[in-house]
């Protein structure tokens, strides 16, 4: 009997015509981690979505086939039966943390389960160590990577067999990256079943037994794991002519931060010269979107000073004023933040010195033809466009982008980086870029920087941000 | 065929509000700053929260147009003032069942966007009666002379305090509108 | 609420509410009286014994301004030395009577409701207002952050301001309660399950009630003497 099973199931959502699933199979074993991987906007989130019986109990839609879980069909049962099957570990963990103390957090879902106080105990224990987190740890002050194995935690201490994670790799660096594939491998090899939901390819081959693919509705099992992984890592290429003057816009000098005691950078010095697309790279938690928002003027350096060269108007104030952020554009990492107005069109537009410019910006990106959308009703990849295309619509000397790649798939993800060079050679801005993506990292820099402990381990140009992704992280999975 | 006018709540109602308590209590954090004008400056706690609750709890109603919903969310929001001072947190709950009651026997509940509009406004203004009486109680003398040397104050206060409760409930009305129809959220 | 101040071993919770309610109306009652002051200051040394120490310590400084201004405006304003006394007692009956809530964790609030069958839902909804209540705090800032990096954050633009403001608060908002919800539910959470277990409960103690009846006495003896 396999732990989960997918047999002919065609799905679309209430009020779509569109399937998301189409005759998809799919199937994991007791005993097995299995991977489950594709591209933004695949379907990825429905079938898990299935699994847990989110769809249909929550979210409507159409289903066709059997999902199996045990053997049992549960698209009829209701929630509280299936989640006592499968047990879900959800994105964002930050969202679902309730509980102010860590073993508060971990009994939550035993004591929905009626585990007795002492059952409660041992499991909230056993989970703790499994994660390496003190059941005494405040909730509040935990950093996102023990968030992340928190909430992994909750799913363990309720002892389902079958378990099923969506990006667990997220926020943890690789030390916890490390030690969470290696407790799932362990509970594999006791007789569970898991299904992993991943984008860090690198980080989570060497653990699994089965990886499965899913792309146009179909899910089809991936024979060769190493070709799959370097066609995910086909990157693209720069076409961007070296572009670079030599006075420098910004030097930062023994920059330091922390926040509440916890030092976050340590001594960070480097310079970056006007013209320069410059990456940032490093482990999740190392302070690269911390370093960012020291750059942009959103956060004050605990030391050292960050002098600009920008324009001299713009003096050398620690906070960012209305005239800093027109010279200096930030997107966030979550467009939701930064989009507001009630159109596409007007959002481009706002801060834009012409509609006419504004105009020309969206056709640039591609995004004319959801001139009269709303920006918030636009799926996650069209709202990092809109974001960007609104802040470069202001004409930033410097750009600084956080992640602008996620949500992109392959020809979206060549357009956006053709796009961004483009206008980097049109206006000779500045770019200051934090991406994981493997595929455009390289097209999208002149220069490297690797941040370790708080300080630049390592500074280079292409051949750094080949080496960390391609070298370093991928010699891994063989 | 008469209508149902009370439906369950489900769990991610009960979130949804509980969220939108928080960020309540978030954006009205700058009350105890007042705290100590209060008998002085009568409605001056109100001023400066009204906008903020209208806002929210016009949202939270449009989200959430059950019945229960504005006592759900005076229930949460009270939480701290039952820590803080129980006698305020037992007008909250009075209020909130209060305009409750109003609302189903005068609107039938929370699917026309008057009676939100109704509930929303209301919310605040109301809890002013009970701010008197608690300021009587504490700081009679000193409200006494407030009243009746400076009644303007007291009058001018009570209409910002419902000006403010309108524009905040509109404002959380017409952003809840937009967003609903552009498909951003769904009901 | 400073965590600071908050106390390990807190007096059942709703007794400790019910005896800031019996100070509160003491006071407001016996405000006049000369015994009133004894009473009050009687109170205070039984929450700092009862290990409210910190709480205790804390309303002291806040309490000696208001009962000065108090004071000091009700004598200007009255001419009548016993008003003054009377408006001091009723500042210190709720100073006093904020001890036992600002010492107490909120979360042992929401496990004595638990504890008396209120709708799990309720006390759910009361622990993630709790919990997110600072978390929230953190968002409100990063929608404000992003609203200066678009230009958006003048407060003489109020038709953009409030835009900039709350879309981005209340899509965040929508988001996360969605997410909480399933993960609440996908945790066995069910507003219909007959079979749930508490982990940590709150028991009432001899302690607990000790402390009511102490309460009790103290205001009888007041009375009386």
């Amino acid at each position: 009997m396999k732990a989960i099973e997918l047999k002919n199931v065609t799905f679309s959502y209430e009020g779509y015509e569109a399937k998301v699933l189409d005759d998809a199979c799919f199937s994991v074993e007791y005993g097995e981690v299995a991977l489950l991987s594709g591209f933004s906007g695949q379907g990825k989130s429905t079938v898990l979505s299935l699994l847990a019986g989110i769809i249909p109990n929550i979210t409507p839609g159409d289903i066709k086939g059997e999902v199996l879980i045990g053997g049992e069909d549960i698209t009829e049962r209701k929630m509280s039966d299936v989640c006592r099957k499968v047990g879900v570990v959800l994105q964002n963990a930050e969202s679902q943390i309730i509980q102010q103390l860590v073993e508060d957090e971990i009994a939550f879902g035993c004591e929905n389960f009626a585990f007795t106080c002492d059952k409660i105990k041992d499991c909230v224990d056993r989970a703790c160590r499994q994660m390496q987190l003190n059941p005494q740890w405040k909730t509040r002050t935990l950093s996102g990577g023990q968030k992340q194995r928190l909430i992994t935690a909750a799913t363990l201490a309720t002892e389902q067999k079958i378990l099923v994670l969506d990006e667990p790799l997220a926020n943890l660096d690789k030390p916890g990256a490390e030690l969470l594939m290696n407790t799932l491998r362990q509970l594999a090899l006791s007789g569970y079943a898991v299904l992993v939901v991943e984008h860090r390819l690198d980080m989570v081959f060497p653990y699994v037994d089965a990886v499965w693919s899913i792309s146009n509705g179909k899910i089809t099992a991936v024979k060769n794991k190493q070709e799959y992984l370097s066609a995910q890592a086909e990157h693209i290429q720069d076409t961007c002519c070296l572009h670079k003057v030599e006075k420098t816009v910004l030097r930062l000098d023994h920059i330091g931060f922390s926040v509440k005691g916890h030092e976050i950078l340590q001594d960070i010095s480097f310079e970056i010269k006007k013209g320069e697309r410059v990456l940032l790279l490093g482990e999740n938690g190392c302070g690269k979107t911390t370093l960012m928002r020291l750059i942009a003027r959103l956060y004050q350096p605990s030391k050292g000073s960050i002098i600009q060269g920008i324009d001299a108007k713009l003096g050398q104030k620690v906070k960012g004023t209305s005239s800093w952020f027109k010279r200096v554009g930030m997107v966030y990492q979550n467009p939701n933040y930064q989009l507001f107005m009630p159109t596409v069109q007007q959002e481009v537009a706002f801060g834009a010195e012409s509609a006419e410019y504004a105009e020309k910006i969206m056709q640039m990106f591609g995004i004319a033809h959801l001139a009269e959308r709303h920006p918030q009703s636009l799926s996650e990849g069209q709202k990092r466009r809109v974001s960007i295309a609104s802040v470069v619509a202001t004409k930033p000397s410097v750009l600084l982008l956080d992640e602008p790649t996620v949500g992109q798939d392959y020809a979206g993800l060549r357009e956006m980086v053709y796009i961004l060079n483009q206008l980097h050679e049109q206006s000779g801005n500045t770019m200051i870029t934090i991406t994981h993506d493997m595929r455009c990292a390289e097209a999208l820099c002149d220069r490297a920087i690797y941040i370790e402990n708080g300080v630049v381990s390592a500074e280079g140009g292409k051949d750094l941000a080949h080496k960390y992704f391609y070298v370093t992280n991928v010699l891994k999975c063989k | 065929m008469k209508e149902k006018i009370f439906e369950p709540f489900k769990v991610k109602d009960i979130v949804f509000l509980a969220i939108i308590s928080a960020v309540t209590l978030c954006t009205c954090a700058v009350m105890p700053l007042v705290a100590s004008l209060q008998t002085v400056i009568f409605g001056i706690a109100q001023v400066i929260t009204s906008l903020q609750i209208s806002i929210f709890f016009a949202i939270g109603l449009m989200k959430i147009p059950k019945p229960g919903t504005l006592f759900i969310m005076s229930l949460l929001t009270g939480l701290f003032q039952l820590l803080m001072a129980p006698p305020m947190f037992f007008s909250n709950i009075i209020i909130g069942l209060l305009l409750e009651i109003l609302v189903i026997l005068i609107f039938r509940g929370y699917k026309k966007d008057s009676a939100v509009f109704f509930a929303a406004v209301l919310y605040n203004p109301l809890s002013l009666p009970f701010n008197y009486l608690y300021n009587l109680l504490f700081g009679r003398e000193a409200m006494t002379a407030v009243a009746t040397k400076a009644p303007w104050i007291t009058i001018g206060m009570t209409l910002a305090v419902v000006l403010l409760s309108a524009l905040g409930a509109w404002i959380g009305i017409k952003i809840f509108k937009e967003l609903k129809k552009s498909g951003a959220i769904k009901k | 609420m400073s965590e600071k101040l908050l106390t390990k071993h807190p007096i059942y919770p709703l007794i400790g509410l019910l005896a800031s309610i019996l100070i509160i109306i003491f006071g407001l009652i016996t405000a006049k009286n000369p015994e009133c002051i004894w009473f009050l200051g009687g109170m205070w040394l039984l929450l700092l014994v009862f290990g409210y120490w910190r709480a205790c310590l804390a309303v002291v400084p806040v309490s000696v301004v208001f009962c000065a201004v108090f004071a000091g405006i009700t004598y200007a304003v009255s001419g009548d030395i016993n008003a003054a006394y009377a408006a001091v007692n009723r500042i210190l009956a709720v100073c006093v009577a904020v001890i036992p809530g600002l010492a107490l964790p909120p979360i042992v609030l929401v496990r004595n409701f638990s504890a008396l069958n209120l709708p799990r839902m309720l006390t759910l909804g009361m622990m993630i207002t709790l919990t997110f209540f600072p978390l929230l705090g953190g968002e409100v800032r990063q929608v404000r952050e992003a609203m200066k990096t678009r230009g958006a954050g003048s407060f003489f633009s109020p038709k953009i301001f409030y835009r900039a403001f709350l879309i981005p608060l209340i899509m965040r908002l929508v988001n996360i309660s969605d997410t909480l919800a399933l993960s609440v539910e996908t945790r066995g959470f069910s507003k219909d399950a007959k079979n749930c277990s508490v982990y940590k409960t709150v028991s009432l103690r001899v302690v607990d009630i000790l402390f009511l009846l102490l309460v009790i006495a103290g205001a009888v003896l007041a009375v009386v003497l």
